[in-house]
Formats: structure tokens, sequence, C-alpha cells
């Protein structure tokens, strides 16, 4: 059992430690509890976009079975459109978040070649999922990465990416998956500034999109113990004095 | 001359919040030592198995001539059979791969299958199996219901909520799952639906639990960084210093 000394010396020595990251975890605490601004889901210029138009003629689909060969160890075969043209998508490793690593291939379901997406589909993807008056303008120069090892916008993303980076004042760059060929997120400064508060939220110094790492799980602990020897010296110790 | 301000602030205050304090550290530690894939538990749920194309007595072009609204029309095995889930809007509806037939709502014998089928335990025994229609608990959404309820026997009580139109595992729920949801209700102060974090007592108890921390701050530097660390750094730089220039000499 601790003496009240040493209960006093550890509660001094822990918070030497913790204090900052105290401060930090409750800062970014008041900042998502106050800052309920729509414009930090960064969506302020997106819309959906449909990828099936109503009244679609039926396509001719080649079988999927001339493809048998391509689609060994596929685990899930779906006719899916993209801008209005049909396509096989299959999984060989589907996860349950679409951000974690799948495995999958695209064919085009008219004429079973594997589908590889380019910058046109990307600019004409993004180009559609843009609510802005002068979205072509943005878009004339809007600059496109290709992305295989993570960004910081979108930390916890393991697939490959596409990014179309606007030339607008907020710095909006919107992000499409090479999985799921569609638009994930837009991401603008005032959303980054959401991510930055998450990132000191989580300790997440690695950026890898989450909670579960070394530098959150030591202070967690030594806040715990800082918590139990300051109620203990509070309750305990002072309130006999 | 050391002021008892800060003393004072950081002893009233946590008197307060003290308590709360403790909750957010130990909900906390709980949330940062436990992996999330884990609390999601995906490891309940077998990877599905691979698909044979090469048999098939129907395609999805076949299917599409029948439902040609869908938005999309997947094929996966359920229980070792080929089915076609057609997704039209919010709906969903399941095609027999085999017959092209469409198939009835999933029955309980069914759900029961399901479950041991896709369970990752092959030894793991139901306890209980409930059909919800009308109200969902609060561990589901109601956007799914209709939906079995299969609860595994064990002591994390991992359930699979299946759904009776597409007989697929909507959700999944166990206890470190659970306990993860009762913690992030206290961690962020919404006991009722754990989900709005700019409640009133989460806003007051942390702008107080602030104050507090910043005067604990002051404390730290009157009695530690102002004292004994800076002194202890300045004897070692001075020590090292010494040596430093005896060694040159």
């Amino acid at each position: 059992m601790l003496t009240k000394r040493a209960n006093a010396v550890l509660h001094k020595w822990l918070a030497t430690i913790v204090s900052i990251q105290l401060v930090i975890w409750l800062g970014t605490g008041l900042y998502f509890g106050l800052a309920d601004d729509p414009k930090a889901s960064g969506n302020q210029f997106r819309q959906k976009v449909e990828h099936k138009s109503e009244g679609l003629q039926t396509p001719t689909l080649i079988a999927p079975e001339k493809l048998s060969s391509k689609l060994t160890d596929a685990k899930r075969v779906s006719l899916v459109w993209r801008l209005d043209k049909p396509y096989y998508l299959a999984f060989f490793q589907e996860k349950p978040h679409g951000y974690q690593k799948q495995s999958v291939k695209w064919f085009d379901a008219e004429t079973g070649a594997l589908w590889v997406i380019n910058e046109n589909y990307v600019t004409e993807l993004a180009q559609q999922s843009l609510k802005h008056t002068e979205k072509a303008k943005l878009m004339e120069n809007a600059t496109i990465n290709l992305i295989s090892r993570g960004t910081k916008d979108i930390p916890s993303e393991r697939n490959t990416i596409w990014a179309v980076a606007l030339n607008n004042t907020d710095n909006t760059t919107i992000y499409i998956s090479d999985v799921s060929r569609k638009v994930i997120a837009h991401v603008d400064d005032h959303k980054r500034l959401k991510n930055l508060m998450f990132q000191l939220h989580f300790m997440d110094y690695f950026n890898t999109g989450g909670f579960n790492n070394i530098f959150s799980k030591v202070f967690a602990l030594l806040t715990l113990m800082l918590a139990i020897t300051g109620l203990r010296w509070l309750f305990i110790a002072r309130l006999k004095d | 001359m050391k002021s008892q301000l800060p003393r004072k602030i950081h002893k009233w205050l946590m008197l307060f919040v003290g308590l709360q304090v403790f909750i957010w550290s130990v909900t906390g530690l709980y949330m940062v030592m436990t992996n999330i894939h884990y609390t999601h538990g995906e490891h309940l749920q077998k990877p599905s198995p691979t698909l044979d194309v090469s048999s098939l007595k129907f395609n999805h072009a076949d299917v599409l001539k029948s439902y040609p609204n869908a938005d999309s029309i997947s094929l996966f095995n359920r229980v070792g059979e080929p089915v076609f889930m057609v997704q039209e809007g919010r709906e969903s509806t399941l095609v027999n791969a085999t017959t092209k037939e469409l198939m009835p709502k999933v029955t309980e014998q069914e759900a029961r299958e399901i479950a041991l089928f896709q369970f990752h335990d092959s030894a793991g025994v139901i306890a209980k199996i409930s059909y919800l229609k009308v109200s969902a608990p609060s561990e589901l959404s109601a956007r799914h219901l209709p939906v079995w309820e299969v609860q595994f026997e064990g002591i994390a009580s991992p359930t699979f909520y299946i759904s009776e139109s597409s007989g697929q595992v909507v959700t999944k729920r166990h206890n470190p799952w659970r306990i993860f949801d009762w913690f992030w209700r206290f961690h962020i102060m919404d006991y009722l639906h754990g989900e709005d974090v700019g409640n009133v007592f989460f806003l007051a108890i942390s702008i107080t639990t602030l104050l507090s921390t910043l005067a604990g701050c002051c404390l730290v530097y009157q009695r530690v960084l102002s004292n004994s660390f800076l002194n202890s750094f300045r004897k070692f730089v001075n020590r090292w210093a010494k040596r430093r220039t005896t060694h040159v000499n």
C-alpha cells in the first residue's frame, strides 16, 4: 500500500509526464463537442453520383462463365454499374470495411476485358461528385495522382486511391477508390483540421488512422494511474486534513 | 514565492470532476488496449467460400432480364449453394442460382444453418434464436429489420443478426463490443444514445476539467520543472561541462 507521501510523489511525477497530453485530450475533446460545423465533414461541395440512370437500356452482357479462368478463387461476383456502364466486380478477399485491404478485379461486362481505370474516368467521376457552379473550371486546373501507400487525408485507407486536387480556396481533394471505383471522400482544409484533432486525440503520430497505438496505450495507462493517485490523495489524504 | 491559487483551483475543481476523469481514464484505456477489429467481432465470421462460376445454370444476364431496374446483382455462396442477391434501392431479393426461382424469406431453420455455416467455431452451439420484426435492440440499427437474432453459447455471448430477406449477416456483436459501446457512452457522457458528443454534461465537465488540469500544469511547473527537474538538469549539464573541460586539459 502506498504511503501518503509516496502517493503524492507518484502523482506529481505522473502529472509531469502526461500533463501536456491531458490538456491535448481535453482540448480536442472539447473541439469535438463544440465544433459541430457541417463544413468539417468536407462535403460542402459534394453530391451523390448516380451510377445507373433510370430507364437505361438493358445491356448485352458477356456470361461470367466465359471469364471463369480469371475468376478462380472469387468469393463474390457482382454485376454493377459505374457511370452508366455495366461491369463485373469480382471479390477475392473481402473485408468488412471498405478501407481495409481488399482484393478485387473488374471486368467490362459487355466485352469481358479487364477494366483498369484511367484519368478520364477519375476526372468524370470527380466532376459528377461536385456541387459547384464553376465545377468545370475547377476541374480544368485539377491535378490527379494515383496513391498506393496511404495519405494523411485518409490515414486508415489501405487500398490504392486516386486523388483529384482542386485549386480552390479550401484546397479540396476528391478521393476515388480503385477498389470500389466510387468517390470515397472529399477532404478540404476544414476536414483537415478535424483530422488533425483526431490525430492528436488518438496520438496517431504514425498516421495509421486508428487509436490502438503504443503512445495512446502507454499514456492511457499512466493517466489512469494519475487519476487513481489523484483520487486517493483527494478523498483519502486531503479531505482528512 | 509559490502561489497557492493553482493548488486550491486544482483541488476544488477536481473534487467535482475527479470521478469523471477516472471514468475517462478507464474507458479510454479499454478502448485503446482492445484491437478495434477484435472489438468489431471480425474474427467471429468465417471468410466467404469460393464460387464455381464455370458450372452456373443461370447467370447475371438471366437475372437482369427479370429485374431490369436492379442496381446490382451479386452472386455468392449461401450455405454451399450459389444464390443471386438483387439490390433495388434499399430492397434486396434472393434468387436461386440453380433454379432461378425467387427464394422465400429466411426461416428459423435456415437462419440456424446460415449462422452455423458462417460462425468461426465449427463446434459453436446456438443458445437462443429470436425473430425481430418491429423493434431492434440498441445494438442493432432498426433499418436492418426484420432479422433473426442468433445468439451462440460462450462467455462473450456472440450474436449474429441475419436479414430475413437477404439471408446475410447484417451485423454481429459480442460482449467486448457491448462493453466498448457502454464505455463509449460513459466516455462522451451521453448515457442514453451514445451519439451526442456536444451534450451539456460533457461540455460542462470538460471545461471544468480543462481548467483544473491547467491549474495542475501550473503546479507541475512550480513543483517540478522550476525546481528539482531544472536543478537536476542544470547540475547534469555543469557536471558534463566540467568533465569535458578536464578531459580536454
